[in-house]
C-alpha cells in the first residue's frame, strides 16, 4: 500500500443484536429508596448505612430497619429464612449420611471440601426466555426448540452488515449476513398422568448472505443466496414411555432477485425418554466415569430443484426427490464431576452418526457415517486434539465424501 | 387421619439415590451443589422428561408432587430439585401433635432402590424426621 497513493479503505460495519424480549433481573438492596432524599441524592444521616450494605452481602439480606445496624431479632429473622434452613439442612443431610456411611467429609487447608457441598442457590433459576414469542437477529440459524431457549444475545454472534471501499481496486462492497426469526413457543405448564401436549414451538425464518462488488473484475466473487422458511416442534408427553417429538421444516432456497433455486421439506420423529431400558435420546451409564447416549431418529425429505444449473448429484435424474431413512447417533461423553474425573478431561466428547436415506423416486440409497472425537491432551486447557471421519454421501446435494480429518487446537 | 413427616433432607436423599442408583454414582460424589444436568449430560430435552419420570417414581407419587417440563427448565441441581419437590408438598401445619406424627423413613421406604431389594454402593443408613419436619396429611 503507498500511503500517497492509496486511499486507506474506509470500513464501517454496523453490527446489530437481538434484543432481549424479557427484562434482566436487578439485584437490588429493598433499601435503596431509604438511603436517597426526594431529588435522588445520598442522605448524608444514611452514609454508613448505605456503606454497610455496599460491603456486607448480609447487610443487604438481614437490616430490615436498614439502618445499618444489625439487632438480634433481624439476625434471627435471617437465619430462620427458608432459604437459609433449607440450604443448611441439605448440606446437613449430606455430611450426615456420607459421615454414617464412613466417608466423612474431609477439608483441607483452606477450608475446602473436595467438592463444593453448600448450594448457592436452591431457587428455581428464572428462564430467560419466558416469553411466549421473541425475536431472533444472529450471524447463522439457530434451532427453536420448545425446551431450551435461544443463547443469550450477549454471548451470540450477530448478524453483520458491512461497507468497504477498495481505492486501489476501485471497489465497493456491500455485505449482509445473518439469520431472522419470530419464535413462538408454548409449554404445558402442567404434568398429566396420561398422554398429553408437551408443547410446541413455530419460527418462520429468513437466512441471508449477499456480497456485492462494484468492480467489474471482482464480480465472480459475489456471493447472492436468500433462503427463507418455517420451523415446527411438536411434543406429547406420556406417549408409550416417552415423549413423541416431531419436527418439520419447510424453505425455499434463492437469490436476492427473487429466483428461487430450489426448495425442500423436512420431517422428522424422535422420541426422549429415561423410563426405557435404555433410555433414548437420554444419558446412560458407562462405568460411573462416563455416559453414553443414543438418539434415533426417522427422517424424509423431499427436495425439488427449480433451476437448471448445477446440479447435485440427489438431482441427477430427476427434479425432485423423496428421500426417508432412520438416523442414529451415539455420543459418549466423561461425567462432569472433580471427583470422579479430572477437570481438564471433562471436554472430552464422542460422537458418531449414521444416517440411512433410501430415494423412492430415484431408487437410490444415501448413506453417511460422521464421527467426531474432540479430546484434551493439556491439563491447563492450552493443546486439544480434533478428529473427524466422514464416509459416504452429504445428505443436502448427495455428494460423495471420504475424508479424515485431524486437528490440533492451541491457546495461550 | 395419619400424619407423615417428611423433611427436605429425606427428599434429598431420595433424589441423590434415583441418580445414583441410575448411573452407578458413588453418593459422596452428589452433593446439593452438583449440577446433576451438567455432570450427566442431559440434553435439554431429556432434562425435560425426566419430570415425568421422576413424577412416576413411587416416592414421588407417595409425596403428591408432579414435575412439569417448564419446572425442569428451571432447576439443575441437587438442592434447587429437592427444594422444588419440597416446596411443591402439600403441608398440614397443627398447633399441637393431637396425632401421632409418624416419619415416613419408618415405613416402607419407597425409593426405587428399596424396591430393588438393595442399596446403592456406599448408600447411608436411613435417616430419622428431623425436628420442624413438615408433616404430610394423608
Amino acid at each position: 500500500m503507498r500511503a500517497n497513493n492509496f486511499f486507506a479503505s474506509v470500513f464501517l460495519t454496523l453490527l446489530f443484536s437481538a434484543f432481549a424480549t424479557e427484562a434482566q433481573a436487578v439485584k437490588g438492596d429493598p433499601c435503596n429508596n431509604k438511603f436517597m432524599d426526594a431529588k435522588g441524592n445520598l442522605r448524608p444521616d444514611m452514609t454508613r448505612a448505605y456503606v454497610m450494605h455496599e460491603l456486607f452481602d448480609i447487610y443487604r439480606k438481614a437490616d430490615k430497619h436498614c439502618d445499618g445496624h444489625l439487632t438480634e431479632a433481624e439476625i434471627n429473622d435471617f437465619e430462620s429464612s427458608i432459604d437459609v434452613t433449607a440450604k443448611i439442612a441439605l448440606t446437613e443431610q449430606y455430611v450426615r449420611s456420607n459421615t454414617a456411611a464412613g466417608r466423612p467429609v474431609h477439608l483441607d487447608s483452606s477450608g475446602e471440601p473436595p467438592l463444593t457441598i453448600v448450594p448457592t442457590t436452591i431457587e428455581p433459576t428464572p428462564l430467560p426466555c419466558m416469553a411466549d414469542s421473541y425475536f431472533l437477529l444472529r450471524n447463522a440459524a439457530e434451532d427453536v426448540r420448545i425446551f431450551s431457549c435461544p443463547k443469550d444475545f450477549k454471548s451470540a454472534t450477530g448478524a453483520q452488515f458491512g461497507y468497504s471501499y477498495d481505492g486501489v481496486a476501485q471497489n465497493i462492497s456491500w455485505t449482509a449476513k445473518g439469520f431472522a426469526a419470530a419464535d413462538f413457543v408454548w409449554r404445558n405448564s402442567s404434568a398429566p398422568e396420561g398422554p398429553y401436549v408437551a408443547g410446541y414451538a413455530f419460527a418462520p425464518w429468513v437466512s441471508f448472505n449477499r456480497l456485492t462488488n462494484s468492480a467489474a473484475s471482482l464480480r465472480s466473487k459475489q456471493t447472492d443466496l436468500l433462503s427463507y422458511g418455517a420451523t415446527a416442534e411438536l411434543a406429547f408427553g406420556r406417549v408409550l414411555g416417552a415423549d413423541q417429538y416431531f419436527r418439520a421444516t419447510a424453505q425455499v432456497n434463492s437469490d436476492f432477485e427473487g429466483d428461487a433455486k430450489s426448495w425442500s421439506v423436512t420431517a422428522e420423529w424422535q422420541p426422549v425418554s429415561n423410563d426405557w431400558i435404555p433410555a433414548i435420546s437420554a444419558p446412560n451409564p458407562l462405568t460411573q466415569y462416563a455416559t453414553w447416549e443414543l438418539d434415533p431418529i426417522a427422517r424424509s425429505i423431499y427436495s425439488v430443484r427449480l433451476e437448471d444449473k448445477p446440479i447435485d448429484p440427489i438431482f441427477a435424474t430427476r427434479g425432485d426427490t423423496f428421500r426417508a431413512g432412520p438416523v442414529l447417533a451415539l455420543s459418549i461423553l466423561p461425567v462432569h464431576n472433580d471427583m470422579l474425573v479430572p477437570h481438564w478431561l471433562q471436554p472430552t466428547v464422542f460422537t458418531t452418526s449414521f444416517e440411512w436415506l433410501e430415494d423412492f423416486y430415484n431408487h437410490r440409497t444415501y448413506r453417511l457415517l460422521n464421527s467426531t472425537l474432540n479430546f484434551p491432551i493439556d491439563p491447563d486447557g492450552h493443546l486439544g486434539v480434533q478428529l473427524n471421519y466422514q464416509h459416504g454421501q452429504l445428505e443436502e446435494t448427495g455428494k460423495r465424501v471420504n475424508q479424515a480429518t485431524a486437528g490440533l487446537a492451541a491457546k495461550w | 387421619m395419619s400424619l407423615y413427616s417428611v423433611s427436605i433432607g429425606d427428599i434429598e436423599d431420595d433424589v441423590t439415590s434415583y441418580f445414583s442408583h441410575r448411573f452407578g454414582t458413588d453418593l459422596s460424589a452428589l452433593t446439593p451443589a452438583t449440577d446433576v444436568k451438567q455432570m450427566y449430560n442431559f440434553s435439554a430435552d431429556a432434562w425435560a422428561q425426566l419430570g415425568d419420570t421422576l413424577s412416576g417414581l413411587p416416592w414421588m407419587r407417595h409425596l403428591g408432587v408432579r414435575l412439569s417440563h417448564p419446572d425442569m427448565m428451571t432447576v439443575t441441581t441437587v438442592g434447587q430439585l429437592s427444594f422444588l419437590i419440597f416446596s411443591r408438598m402439600q403441608h398440614v401445619v397443627t398447633a399441637k401433635p393431637a396425632t401421632p406424627v409418624t416419619p415416613v423413613n419408618s415405613l416402607m421406604r419407597l425409593s426405587p432402590h428399596a424396591l430393588a431389594g438393595g442399596t446403592p454402593k456406599g448408600a447411608g443408613k436411613p435417616q430419622k424426621a428431623k425436628n420442624g419436619a413438615k408433616a404430610k396429611a394423608k
